[in-house]
């Protein structure tokens, strides 16, 4: 027979929660990642150059290993004659501020109509799955591409694209959450009780689904960065002057056999990112939700 | 489970039968194979030298030029060209167009296509080289009675492409093929169709090779006439007979020319294939086939130059010193280059028709609060409905005249120039007027000098500087989309806040027509080799000046001026007009010249022979590679 | 089953209305689609003329309803730059296109599949970490980028395949590379990760014991059972492989429809993009339904859901 004392004993021989969950802690991608954030508050500071300031005498001037480099760019200037580091520093902050703001609005839009289609179920519920599965069969790209040459490049526009692009993500996995939760004993209490939909949702539900939505948006991040990058390089993101990677890289595309270091060092800062967005988001999911595994 | 196995097979399976039939299934715009022409060869004649005629009163003579016969014949009666011998042409260009074969079809640039790749051909043309008027399809040409009539001569026995099912051409193509341009036509998109309405009645068929053109309006421009982009690019002759039997939609893809190529597949954004006419009545291509590749991306290009996959090919400045560092042929012909110029839109000052003198609304892109834009009507005494109280010394009008002055010298000429342009460009400082030209006066250089811009601006009420929104197109022709954004680089060096506006030159464009477009904007115009000795020439400046975006009071008198000094004969007096042009202009400072750059093409010496002495290109507004049919293989 | 069918086509019809009603409704936003035929010369009374041949006096939805019915009936319209009509533009490139997308879809299945059953069968080998690190990159190398490098490497550098444009089987393979890497990596991890709940579980275990041959077990039953995740997120992957076909054409100058339809919002060439966001969306549908079917006969419980 165990005593309280041998109890106690036996609990303390667990790692505690914090060990736990800091045990197999990717450390390389929350570094990058604290760099890249740190990046963008502090870019003023860090990056040697200014980011937008021309200077033809330097066009394609090369990174400081290259032979016949002055060493005044570090990793080389592009075609105007603007710092790449820089440029890639300020970089960090369109991709960080993109990525806020399409993943924020998605999460309103998408977290609000799959709770909606959780909770309420039969037509609600259908119609907007419905519509989820439809934004998915939409070659986004293209829309992007329209949107933009209708309403013109700029942030905003570029914003609401992004931000459109990611809603069902959410929506999708919200509302099965939903539904599992729906059917847990306190809510129905809740229900019991008399309490408004909207209390049980906002009380009951939310702070249920946030994990998922948690680990959503991490893993949702890269492939909103990824967008940007692509309609960037496609001429329709960010307008110039602004860094972004993924316009460093189509700038540099015509010069790859002469000036390779323009579309190269965008492209690793581009995948560095995205990488180690992608294993917070895996460790994430680990951590709060397995259920989710099978997701891609 | 076996079911499951079975049923993972249907579907591996049905993906490859997808395939397959994908792979098999490609519909090819093919022409019928040529058979042997039957059109023997006109006969060689001696190269006459051609008179450039003295221009009259409306800029023609009474003794028109004598009309230069085409080019020496090919060799008599061309024997078959053994297989083996049969050499391919391959040249990869940005663009390889789209087949046009109807002329109210001809949006610019596509209308172009047909003739820079061989397939086309006009009635006259301008000869590089020789600067003269040559005739292509007509063979000669005159004026009747009392510049009533323009009547052109066709040329016999040109057959047309299609192995002699469509016949020859006879004056019944020239003229369904000038009517079809026209703006009559409802549906034309032709660049020139209003130029061909507005100078000519519809076109009559006199006789079987007689086309005649009923003048509407004399124009001013005869002279302009010459190389005016009505003949000598823009509108190849096509066949009557296809038309009628094709019908008009048909007929745009049925591939059907005069020239020495003749296509025998052509599918856009992917490539054009086309083989040589034997016997062709004007010049035998020495290879026999050409093959142009679309390829818009340019380092993917530059590989295929390098491993020989294309003999030709466009290369921008980007990678031209390279590919020349490693011995390839660099063409630098297809100038007379383009002026790189930026135009201060938005300046609608005319109230009265230049040539009419009817009423000019106000334009609906006039904005005078735009920091660039001045308001001459905007004083006690002015009425923006009376174009004779227009007023260059208002405030506003001053004010915003030391803004375009304070843009104008931020921008560093020589930089661009020597790092943009890798030094093939030449600076430009005058519109109309080459820096190197006889005629050049050195009061017309800009100044470089970014602090007195800056001290301009903050004279003008803006020491902030301000915002200011700018466009240039990505994708057209000879502009330079880098130049383009260093200029914006040199302004944003100034205090202003540049909002780059990055549209197809297409989307722009009914703008520009439409009067509305109204911010500083990055374009080509103008030629860099005007020889002010040689008559022809003069003429091609005589529009500068009218532009998108600008309508100035007082620049059209300089034209006519500058007409009746050609007429008159007196060089000096044409000198003085230029002069007092060139100074109004830099007084109004309404457009920024900033560099004469030339297309650029890379050749594979190890092939062809494709250096600027060997393959002279016609001048092309477009920018489009063309003449490859004079273009010889390498020893 | 029947019925499942029925429900997904409705669903295919609701998309394809969706996604050009998008298109249509944006493009007339921008303004008059007349503005796109000025030329030099226009007055009034071709603007009207115009105005009644493209039926812009009806309303906004009528117009739109009418260009559907057009659509479906193989009409798309007369293409702007080219002046023929846009179904013939996009019909020439359908076969580039699924040329393409059809070589990559089947080696990102060849290679992510096996190399997910093996990565979970032989945990913590090389190739293990090998699948997993191929799986990494292929999610985060940006796929312009990635083209571009490739060019650039063994076209540019090494002179050993063709730079681009559509040609032999050489020309296939950077393009295809490019393609099937990041839906391969897909396939990757979830295959993995499913291996590794199917190695786990109860019916392997049993298998095991009653003897089967270790292989045998492996590739029979559990790879069978696995392939199910895959399938179920096969629709997230096309979607995201058909984008990626767009920027890969575009690299490559493939003459496909995505890149053709990147030309087209270039040019503002309505007809033409609307025709292919119809025609990308069916393709899409298309597969998806095939898909699907595959995976009702697959896993029974889904067709119940």
């Amino acid at each position: 027979m165990s005593t309280n004392y041998e109890l106690i004993a036996d609990l303390e021989r667990e790692p505690s929660f914090l060990a736990k969950t800091f045990r197999d802690l990717p450390v390389v991608p929350i570094v990058i990642l604290s760099v890249i954030i740190f990046a963008a508050i502090f870019a003023p500071l860090l990056s040697p150059h200014d980011p937008e300031y021309a200077s033809l005498a330097d066009r394609n001037a090369e990174p400081f290993w290259v032979s016949g480099s002055t060493g005044e760019f570090p990793l080389g200037a592009d075609a105007l004659g603007r710092d790449v580091l820089s440029r890639i520093i300020y970089g960090t902050r369109i991709s960080l501020l993109v990525s806020f703001v399409a993943i924020v609005t998605g999460v309103a839009i998408g977290g609000v109509l799959g709770m909606v289609a959780g909770y309420v179920g039969s037509h609600t519920d259908e119609f907007i799955m419905r519509l989820c599965d439809i934004s998915l069969a939409i070659p986004y790209i293209l829309i992007a591409l329209v949107a933009v040459i209708i309403f013109g490049q700029s942030v905003p526009v570029l914003l609401a694209i992004l931000a459109f692009s990611t809603w069902s993500a959410f929506a999708r996995q919200v509302r099965a959450e939903t539904l599992v939760l729906k059917q847990l004993d306190y809510v129905s209490l809740a229900k019991v009780a008399g309490c408004s939909h909207f209390r049980i949702l906002a009380k009951h539900i939310l702070p249920g689904v946030v994990n998922t939505i948690v680990v959503i948006a991490t893993l949702r991040v890269g492939a909103v960065i990824m967008f940007e990058a692509i309609l960037s390089y496609l001429g329709a993101g960010i307008p110039p002057p602004t860094p972004s990677w993924g316009s460093m890289v189509s700038d540099g595309r015509d010069y790859l056999p002469t000036a390779w270091w323009i579309a190269f060092f965008p492209g690793v800062a581009i995948f560095l990112t995205v990488t180690a967005l992608n294993f917070m988001g895996d460790w994430l999911r680990d951590k709060l939700d397995p259920r989710l595994r099978q997701s891609v | 489970m076996n079911k499951k196995l079975v049923l993972t097979m249907l579907g591996m399976f049905s993906m490859v039968a997808m395939f397959a039939i994908a792979c098999s299934s490609s519909d090819e715009e093919t022409a019928a194979p040529a058979a042997a022409p039957a059109a023997a060869a006109a006969p060689a004649e001696a190269a006459a030298t051609a008179v450039p005629g003295k221009r009259g009163k409306q800029g023609v003579n009474q003794t028109p030029p004598t009309p230069k016969p085409a080019a020496a014949a090919p060799a008599p009666a061309a024997k078959e060209v053994p297989e083996a011998e049969k050499l391919t042409l391959t040249v990869g260009m940005k663009s390889v167009g789209v087949p046009l074969f109807r002329g109210q079809e001809g949006a610019y640039p596509r209308n172009r296509t047909h003739w820079t790749l061989g397939v086309g051909e006009t009635l006259t043309y301008w000869e590089p080289g020789t600067e003269t008027v040559t005739g292509m399809i007509a063979e000669t040409w005159e004026f009747t009675g009392d510049m009533e009539e323009f009547v052109f001569h066709i040329r016999k026995n040109v057959p047309f492409h299609g192995g002699g099912k469509w016949g020859n051409v006879s004056a019944e193509d020239a003229v369904y093929t000038y009517n079809d341009v026209g703006a009559d036509n409802p549906n034309t998109k032709h660049d020139n169709g209003t130029e061909v309405s507005q100078t000519y009645e519809k076109w009559v068929v006199r006789d079987e090779y007689t086309a005649v053109a009923p003048i509407k309006t004399i124009r001013q421009t005869w002279g302009e006439w010459d190389i005016n982009r009505e003949n000598s690019s823009a509108n190849a002759i096509f066949s009557k007979k296809v038309f009628d039997e094709m019908g008009p939609e048909k007929s745009i893809t049925t591939m059907v020319g005069t020239g020495p190529y003749e296509a025998e597949k052509w599918k856009s954004g992917e490539e054009f294939i086309a083989h040589s006419v034997p016997n062709h009545w004007r010049i035998q291509p020495n290879f026999h086939t050409l093959h142009a590749i679309e390829v818009p991306e340019e380092t993917t290009l530059l590989a295929m130059v390098r491993n020989g996959q294309v003999d030709i090919a466009e290369m921008s400045v980007k990678n031209i010193g390279l590919l020349a560092g490693e011995g390839f042929d660099v063409n630098d012909s297809l100038g007379m280059a383009w002026t790189q110029v930026i135009f201060y839109a938005g300046n609608y000052w005319e109230r009265k028709h230049n040539e009419t003198g009817e009423v000019v609304p106000v334009q609906p892109g006039f904005n005078p609060e735009q920091p660039w834009v001045g308001d001459p009507y905007d004083y006690a005494g002015g009425d923006p409905a009376d174009q004779s109280t227009y007023n260059f010394e208002t405030e506003s009008m001053q004010n915003a005249l030391k803004v375009r002055q304070a843009l104008n010298m931020a921008i560093d000429r020589d930089s661009l120039n020597e790092v943009i342009f890798a030094g093939l460009g030449k600076r430009a400082d005058m519109m109309g007027v080459p820096n190197d030209n006889p005629v050049f006066k050195d009061r017309w250089i800009n100044e470089y000098n970014p602090e007195k811009a800056k001290e301009l601006l903050a004279a003008a009420g803006y020491p902030d500087g301000f915002t200011m929104p700018y466009f240039f197109p990505p994708d057209f022709g000879l502009v330079s989309p880098e130049a383009a954004e260093a200029v914006a680089n040199m302004w944003e060096n100034i205090g202003i806040d540049v909002e780059i506006e990055r549209t197809a030159y297409t989307t722009r464009r009914p703008t520009m027509i439409k009067r509305e477009i109204n911010l500083p904007w990055y374009w080509m115009s103008g030629i860099d080799e005007v020889d002010y000795d040689a008559e022809q020439t003069w003429l091609a400046t005589a529009h500068v000046g009218w532009q998108p975006g600008m309508q100035v009071p007082g620049l059209w008198q300089f034209r006519e001026a500058l007409h009746d000094a050609v007429d008159s004969g007196d060089r000096a007096e044409v000198e003085k007009i230029v002069d007092e042009r060139s100074d109004f202009l830099q007084e109004i400072m309404i457009m920024s010249p900033l560099a004469d750059m030339p297309k650029l093409a890379v050749a594979n010496p190890d092939t062809v022979k494709g250096d600027s002495k060997n393959w002279i290109m016609y001048t092309e507004h477009s920018g489009q590679l063309n003449n490859f049919e004079t273009i010889s293989p390498a020893d | 089953m029947l019925l499942f069918i029925a429900r997904r086509g409705l669903y295919t019809i609701f998309s394809l209305i969706a996604a050009t009603a998008i298109v249509f409704f944006l493009s007339r936003a921008q303004g008059d689609p007349r503005n796109v035929l000025i030329t030099g010369y226009f007055s009034q009374e071709i603007w009207d003329a115009w105005g009644v041949e493209m039926g812009l006096n009806k309303p906004l939805i009528v117009q739109y309803l009418i260009w559907l019915k057009n659509a479906l009936l193989g009409d798309f319209g007369t293409s702007i730059n080219a002046a023929r009509p846009a179904w013939d533009l996009i019909q020439d490139r359908i076969p580039a296109t699924l040329q393409l997308a059809g070589v990559s879809w089947a080696l990102s299945f060849l290679v992510g599949i096996p190399l997910g059953v093996v990565s979970a069968v032989n945990r913590a080998s090389f190739w293990d970490y090998f699948a997993r690190i191929f799986a990494l990159v292929g999610q985060a190398l940006p796929p312009f980028w990635l083209g571009l490098m490739l060019i650039l490497l063994f076209s540019v550098q090494l002179d050993l395949l063709p730079a681009g444009t559509r040609g032999g089987p050489a020309n296939y393979v950077l393009p295809c590379i490019t393609l099937a890497w990041t839906a391969a990596s897909g396939n990757v991890r979830l295959m993995r990760s499913s291996m590794l709940e199917v190695l786990d579980s109860e019916f392997v275990k049993l298998a095991k014991v009653k003897g089967a041959a270790h292989n045998r077990v492996v590739w029979k039953h559990a790879a069978r059972n696995a392939m199910i995740a895959p399938l179920t997120y096969s629709g997230l992957i096309l979607a995201a492989f058909m984008a990626g076909t767009v920027v890969t054409e575009t690299v490559f100058a493939w003459p496909g429809i995505g890149r053709l339809a990147v030309d087209s919002v270039m040019q503002t060439d309505f007809p033409v993009m609307t025709g292919v966001v119809l025609v990308l969306t069916a393709i899409y549908l298309l597969v998806a339904l095939a898909i699907d079917i595959l995976y009702a006969f697959v896993d029974p419980r889904i067709r119940i859901s």
